[in-house]
């Protein structure tokens, strides 16, 4: 009977003591409460689908927010950023380059990844990446994914990314292009998740059949304002959960996904290109590899002098990351 | 005054952690967007109260949980009394077995019975009442092991055989041991089917919290949390309770009372 009465005592003080200091007003909408508007950058490209899928669908609104997207001119980005007036922005791999600079962002999580793989002609006498010393190598950006995981790769193996490879950027078509004419002697891509291996290609390396770092690799990023996490931390939470939600929609409605981002002029190009770009994306929100991958993009890009020489990984990871957003 | 303080002191530590939760999380001492206030886990479960959900997840869990619990318990205690040596020979040829599989984690059962039975409500079942059944093996084996041996001859000079020997003499004297392992078994249920649910469910308080991890809901996940250490408390109390019913000569003259009980049942 004792024990009953305390359990009954220990119910009514779990239910007064958050009432007496909290107030029922303040139990009934706390978590109500509307944030100003909020401003989100894009660029037109597909990584950034999930904001054009939660502004589609009002996934924003749901989470009680008020976000505007806005698009902006890619080489215009930085400035815009600078400029204050943005709240958030999709950041991929040329953003280490902005933060270094000044640009008061932090990185929350990433949204989403991909595998990367070294293609080189079919009828090319390149069997293996050791082949490739010397070589003319194709990347879609200077110190993206693909070209991070094959120089952290090489390095091991006593070639020198900066040295020994000559490299060459081209678009996703424009390298099979060059490949098919044997302009270039590889290239190294985000993989495909239904191979674009055709009969004129082979595969020299897919991260994808290694289970390494390298496998599931970061490609993009959510990046907010360190003014909007400082003065409303809940507003960046939401702002980022949302987004991280509907990233994984995105990974089981990608139909869907294409059609919104086309229908509503947020991207460029037919339904059969974009699906292929997003073939390569894999929609896995993560903190803890976010961190892990942006440590080895920033020694790698600093050692392809793409950002200061020297620049220490850990201590950039420290700085450029807020955690706000839970790792589950 | 002291008997007020008497009445309080119990659930003076409770108070103490939810002002400190609350006011931590309140003054921002802890990151209070991974750890909110009290009041806002409250009014989580409140809400998971009236839209109707959390009667479901914790009728569907207790539901697993008990029915787990009484299958561990109606097979264990028989299994306790073989393993003390009721029969020798039986004894023998189990010891060895029961040996190695309690050593069988049930985390590794549960994926091993997914393989036979499909990711169903037997598998959760199977899994929880295989770790429900060891402590009720054991301590009724104790329990039995430890019978007063003037209890068990007086029983025999009185011509009893092994099932009345069984029923009337070892069962009631081994019945605080059987329970201690019944209320520990009853802890581990709740631990079980929590891990259970979150393995492989589409529902229970365990499915709550990996469903509302992927939903980054962090208030809600510390509700279910709080749902289900309320959940554990009660079940702790109503066993206490079945357990001052079932055997209130424990803290007596156990002899006297048992063979008090010899003469009523006329043994």
């Amino acid at each position: 009977m004792l024990k009953f009465n305390l359990i009954i005592k220990i119910a009514a003080i779990f239910i007064l003591i958050p009432l007496l200091l909290t107030g029922c007003n303040n139990l009934a909408d706390s978590n109500k409460k509307q944030s100003s508007k909020i401003k989100v950058a894009y660029i037109g490209e597909l990584y950034e689908a999930p904001l054009f899928v939660a502004a589609s669908k009002n996934l924003f609104k749901s989470a009680g927010l008020d976000v505007e997207l806005v698009k902006v001119d890619s080489k215009d980005l930085e400035n815009q950023l600078l400029s204050g007036k943005i709240d958030a922005v999709t950041a991929d791999y040329k953003f280490f380059k902005y933060l270094q600079g000044g640009l008061d962002f932090k990185l929350v999580a990433r949204i989403q990844s991909g595998c990367m793989e070294v293609i080189a002609p079919n009828n090319s006498s390149i069997k293996k990446l050791d082949d490739l010393k010397g070589k003319t190598v194709a990347v879609e950006g200077m110190g993206n994914g693909p070209m991070t995981i094959f120089s952290s790769i090489i390095r091991k193996d006593k070639i020198d990314p900066v040295k020994d490879i000559k490299w060459k950027t081209y678009s996703v078509e424009q390298i099979k292009e060059v490949l098919s004419k044997n302009e270039i002697d590889a290239a190294v891509v985000w993989e495909p998740t239904n191979t674009n291996v055709n009969q004129n290609l082979k595969v020299l390396y897919s991260s994808s059949k290694e289970c390494s770092t390298y496998m599931h690799f970061s490609n993009s990023f959510i990046a907010l304002n360190n003014n909007l996490i400082k003065n409303e931390p809940k507003t960046a939470q939401s702002l980022a959960i949302a987004w991280l939600k509907t990233a994984k929609w995105i990974e089981k409605n990608p139909k869907e996904t294409i059609e919104i981002a086309l229908k509503d002029g947020y991207i460029k190009g037919d339904y059969e290109s974009n699906n292929y770009i997003l073939s390569t994306y894999m929609w896995m929100p993560s903190v803890k590899y976010a961190k892990e991958n942006v440590k080895i993009y920033i020694e790698e890009q600093s050692k392809n002098a793409l950002i200061s020489n020297g620049t220490d990984g850990d201590e950039f990871v420290k700085k450029i990351f807020s955690n706000i957003v839970p790792d589950f | 005054m002291n008997l007020f303080f008497n009445k309080i002191k119990g659930i003076i530590p409770v108070i103490v952690f939810i002002l400190i939760w609350e006011s931590a999380s309140r003054l921002q001492l802890v990151n209070n967007l991974f750890i909110p206030p009290f009041s806002d886990v409250l009014l989580s479960i409140w809400n998971l109260a009236l839209s109707g959900d959390l009667v479901i997840h914790i009728r569907t869990s207790l539901t697993r949980a008990v029915l787990a619990f009484i299958i561990a318990a109606i097979i264990s205690i028989p299994l306790g009394f073989l393993l003390a040596g009721l029969n020798r020979n039986l004894q023998i040829a189990i010891e060895p077995v029961i040996d190695v599989f309690s050593q069988v984690n049930p985390f590794v059962l549960f994926h091993l019975a997914i393989l036979i039975l499909g990711i169903g409500e037997p598998t959760k079942i199977i899994s929880i009442a295989w770790m429900c059944a060891w402590p009720i093996v054991f301590s009724t084996a104790s329990g039995v092991k430890n019978v007063d041996n003037i209890l068990i001859k007086s029983a025999r000079s009185l011509g009893v055989n092994d099932f009345q020997l069984a029923i009337k003499v070892l069962l009631p004297s081994a019945l605080p041991s059987i329970f201690t392992g019944l209320k520990l078994s009853a802890g581990y249920s709740v631990f079980m089917l929590i891990a259970a649910e979150m393995m492989g469910a589409s529902n229970g308080l365990g499915w709550l919290i990996i469903n509302n991890q992927e939903n980054y809901s962090i208030t809600t996940i510390f509700a279910a949390v709080t749902v289900i250490t309320f959940l554990g408390l009660i079940i702790n109390m109503l066993m206490e309770k079945l357990e001052k019913t079932l055997i209130p000569y424990e803290n007596k003259e156990d002899i006297n009372f048992i063979f008090g009980f010899f003469k009523r049942e006329g043994v």
